[in-house]
């Protein structure tokens, strides 16, 4: 059984436009006048790269098109799982439409799945994707400095590292629950009749984070003489807002397969999201593939371990100072990192500090209806309310060592219930410096004798 | 042959990797591209080859329908799992982790954070009797993995979704979100040590959490009270050679959980613990009681052994989550984020001494409930080193 189908047939139905179409030229040639390249040209090109320019990009599959990944039968307690995505999109901002075909004004992005119109700038000739081999300098696994002529070649795609607008990317999908492979739901089957969760996930957002640090992804052969092997080194790059959300309106199908007219409101929403996550350093550490012995059909992706080499973990930690092992709490200084540590650290913020719903001066009846920043679940509806609590154990901080009696018992707990919310900000959330030593995912179930 | 497999993988990984990660689809379609160029010897495969090619499903699912009918008010939703059927391994450091700041919960605390912790190591484990680190000032570090090369192993990781109103389509909400797994495995480290001793600015790392965490306590505390002299107190079951070995054993002591249960908790007060006491002219009173007033931050990491609700959520209400194996309900999480931790050894302890100054009849009132105040208590705990070199956070 295929582990991830393509329906062709169905992608056959796709939307895939290119307005304005694909500029392609050296990189050489891109500060000078930009002339097309047609394949006679291309196949000549021997030199830096590629620049890749798209304006007015479109991309948008129909909406009962779909990416599936196919399931097989539950294990240790689960059900066959299959999910299916569809209705994939790249669309600009402003006023759209949904996969029902309804209109939407687009006051709020997110509300939104799909602009009518294209993305004017989405990877502009000024600031292009660029496709090239490159030679970097840098350790490799066992320690060595590659420079000079020992550089390694790395083929190399980087992102646009300024995006002038945001721009929509959304899906709307379907969990299913248990399907039987010898009868499977019909299409159309109700949500009585057949366990699945119809969703919709909107993107309103750049593929750059906020300071510029494009999404780039490279193709290499790892540097580790023992394993040398294919790898890929991507780094991670977004910022925007994020709706996730699962009602529906009256006239939606709610069926397997059918394309669902979703809520425009309700939903989890994630504001002023900013993510940075370097998954792989040139040229220590790479993603590789590989399979599981002994258990045909599982494979494994791997963030390779970083290595017990001074030359390595120190340019890993990038904490600073010449006598970085001289001293063992230079890791808990934030002040004044080196550069490099921001680029081998990651990061996911959710919400701008200290503003909007956790600024000073605003009330906390302020802060939990903020709508505009961080983290917010939303219901369908002003007639559909829910109410938010919390509590914690009281304590008594009077009282010393030694100190006895009933005066030194804590106090009442600290509670809070906000009753009649259509919305609740549950606050920003970040975290910051991410560093992966190693990772690694195995598969369990395929041909049995998995790690599982 | 190796080509082709070789691309498959690719395509497997891009494809997982694409979908998972959230980026842009173009991107994806021209790095495919630019792979099958970098090959010379790939052949291209037909349906028929295609059809014929068998493999993993990485998603495994399941629902649960919350209950109608108990008395808990807060499962009435259905829950959809969606995991994936891998094992995770992972070591990681983090050097902020901050979930929940500012939002509808401070009221409780705008201080803090929900989950609100500096210096987070994510690492293994170790098995047997007394093993791991010790810190750089000569404390164990009982059950930690070895720093950098040790993985934290999450089986099946899922998410969960609570969804309210599931059977009414126009009122269908998603009300949280829990990221838990089949089990899992490692060693959860925080913080920094920079003293000893009874100040909490000695200890940093674990400002507050949020969440419901079942702490079995053991301790060893040497103490003077008053006049009544010097004596060592023991509290649950210590399983290391020393005054307290042998007391209360097999029988382990852990908190109250409506004591270490709650939101932007900073702080810990359990009144009434049993100690018994051991040595000195005190002990032919046998035992006594505590009042335990603990700052989190003395805490720097907790042991998971293969537990299978070991979980970090976010909610917009009230939840009560199934448990793994679907058995039952997981302690009710408040709006805003919640760690649930099954369980928390913090066990072993062996404290300073500690001078209790109470006069004859304040030392007589420990005998009785709620106890003797025992305020921010060195629990000698480190967090593990989780680098390479000299280096204890990286």
């Amino acid at each position: 059984m295929p582990i991830q189908r393509l329906s062709n047939k169905r992608l056959c139905g796709a939307l895939f436009s290119l307005s304005s179409g694909i500029l392609f030229s050296v990189i050489a040639g891109a500060s000078q006048a930009m002339t097309s390249l047609d394949d006679s040209d291309l196949s000549g090109i021997s030199g830096a790269g590629l620049a890749l320019a798209l304006d007015d990009f479109r991309f948008a599959m129909a909406p009962t098109s779909y990416i599936e990944l196919t399931g097989t039968a539950g294990s240790a307690g689960w059900q066959r799982g299959d999910a299916r995505y569809y209705g994939l999109s790249l669309t600009g901002g402003g006023a759209g439409t949904d996969w029902y075909g309804d209109g939407c004004s687009g006051a709020d992005p997110l509300s939104c799945p799909m602009g009518t119109g294209s993305i004017a700038n989405f990877a502009s000739v000024y600031n292009p994707y660029v496709i090239r081999v490159f030679d970097y300098e840098g350790y490799d696994y066992q320690g060595a400095l590659l420079s000079g002529n020992d550089r390694p070649t790395v083929l190399e795609l980087i992102g646009p590292s300024s995006v002038p607008s945001p721009w929509r990317w959304a899906f709307w999908g379907e969990i299913e629950v248990g399907r039987s492979a010898t009868a499977p739901a019909a299409d159309g089957s109700n949500h009585s009749q057949a366990d699945f969760l119809q969703s919709q996930t909107i993107i309103y957002g750049k593929p750059v984070t906020t300071d510029g640090k494009p999404a780039i992804l490279r193709l290499l052969k790892t540097e580790n003489n023992a394993d040398s092997t294919f790898g890929i080194v991507y780094q991670s790059a977004l910022s925007g807002d994020f709706r996730f959300s699962v009602g529906q309106l009256g006239n939606s199908p709610d069926a397997l397969h059918l394309v669902p007219n979703f809520n425009d409101n309700e939903g989890l929403y994630f504001k002023n999201v900013d993510a940075y996550l370097p998954l792989g350093q040139l040229h220590y550490q790479a993603i590789t593939l590989d399979d599981v012995a002994g258990a045909p059909g599982n494979f494994i992706i791997e963030l390779t371990r970083i290595p017990n080499i001074p030359n390595v973990y120190n340019e890993f930690y990038s904490l600073g100072g010449d006598g970085l092992n001289d001293d063992p709490n230079i890791g808990y200084n934030r002040n004044n990192r080196p550069a490099e540590y921001f680029n081998t650290h990651g990061y996911a913020r959710w919400g701008v500090q200290n503003s909007g719903n956790d600024g000073g001066g605003l009330t906390t009846a302020q802060k939990r209806q903020n709508t505009s920043d961080g983290i917010i679940f939303k219901s369908n509806s002003s007639s559909s309310t829910f109410s938010a609590y919390a509590s914690r154990p009281g304590i008594n901080l009077s009282c010393s060592t030694g100190d006895t009696g009933g005066g030194c018992s804590p106090g009442a707990n600290v509670t809070y219930t906000a009753n009649n919310l259509t919305s609740v900000n549950i606050g920003d959330a970040r975290i910051n410096g991410i560093l992966f030593n190693h990772m690694k995912i195995t598969t369990c179930s395929a041909g049995g004798g998995g790690v599982c | 042959m190796f080509c082709r497999w070789g691309w498959r993988m690719l395509v497997r990984a891009f494809a997982s990797h694409f979908f998972s990660t959230i980026t842009s689809a173009a991107f994806f379609l021209f790095s495919m591209g630019v792979a099958s160029s970098a090959h010379s010897a790939l052949a291209p495969l037909s349906d028929k080859d295609m059809s014929a090619v068998t493999g993993q499903a990485l998603i495994n699912s399941d629902v649960i329908v919350g209950s109608t009918t108990d008395s808990n008010p807060y499962n009435n939703f259905v829950f959809y799992r969606a995991g994936l059927d891998v094992q995770l391994a992972l070591n990681a450091n983090i050097d902020e982790f901050k979930l929940g700041c500012g939002g509808s919960n401070d009221a409780i605390d705008a201080s803090v954070c929900d989950i609100d912790m500096d210096y987070v190591r994510l690492m293994g484990n170790c098995t047997g009797t007394g093993c791991g680190q010790t810190s750089p000032d000569g404390y164990s570090i009982p059950g930690s993995g070895d720093a950098a090369t040790s993985d934290f192993l999450l089986t099946r990781p899922y998410l969960e979704f609570a969804i309210k109103n599931d059977g009414d389509k126009t009122l269908r909400e998603i009300v949280g979100i829990k990221v838990g797994s089949q089990s899992a495995n490692g060693y959860f480290g925080v913080g920094n040590v920079n003293c000893r001793g009874n100040d909490p600015n000695c200890h940093g790392g674990l400002n507050a959490i949020s969440g419901y965490l079942n702490i079995e306590l053991s301790t060893e505390v040497p103490m003077t009270v008053g006049a009544f002299g010097d004596t060592v107190g023991c509290i649950g079951w210590v399983r290391v050679s020393g005054p307290c070995d042998g007391t209360n054993a097999g029988d382990a002591y852990y908190l109250d959980n409506a004591r270490t249960t709650g939101t932007r908790m900073t702080y810990l007060q359990q009144t009434s613990i049993p100690v018994e006491l051991e040595g000195g002219f005190v002990s032919i009173l046998g035992s006594a009681y505590a009042n335990m007033v603990e700052k989190f931050s003395f805490v720097h990491g907790f042991e998971l052994q293969n537990t299978g609700d070991f979980f970090l959520s976010l909610q917009r209400e009230r939840v009560s989550y199934p448990t793994y194996d679907k058995s039952g309900y997981a302690v009710t999480a408040n709006t805003g984020w919640w760690m649930n931790v099954p369980d928390v050894k913090a066990i072993n302890i062996q404290t300073p001494h500690v001078n209790i100054p109470c006069g004859f009849f304040g030392c007589l009132g420990a005998l009785g409930t709620p106890g003797v105040v025992v305020e921010n208590i060195e629990l000698n705990s480190s967090p593990p080193d989780n680098c390479f070199g000299n280096t204890l956070f990286c």
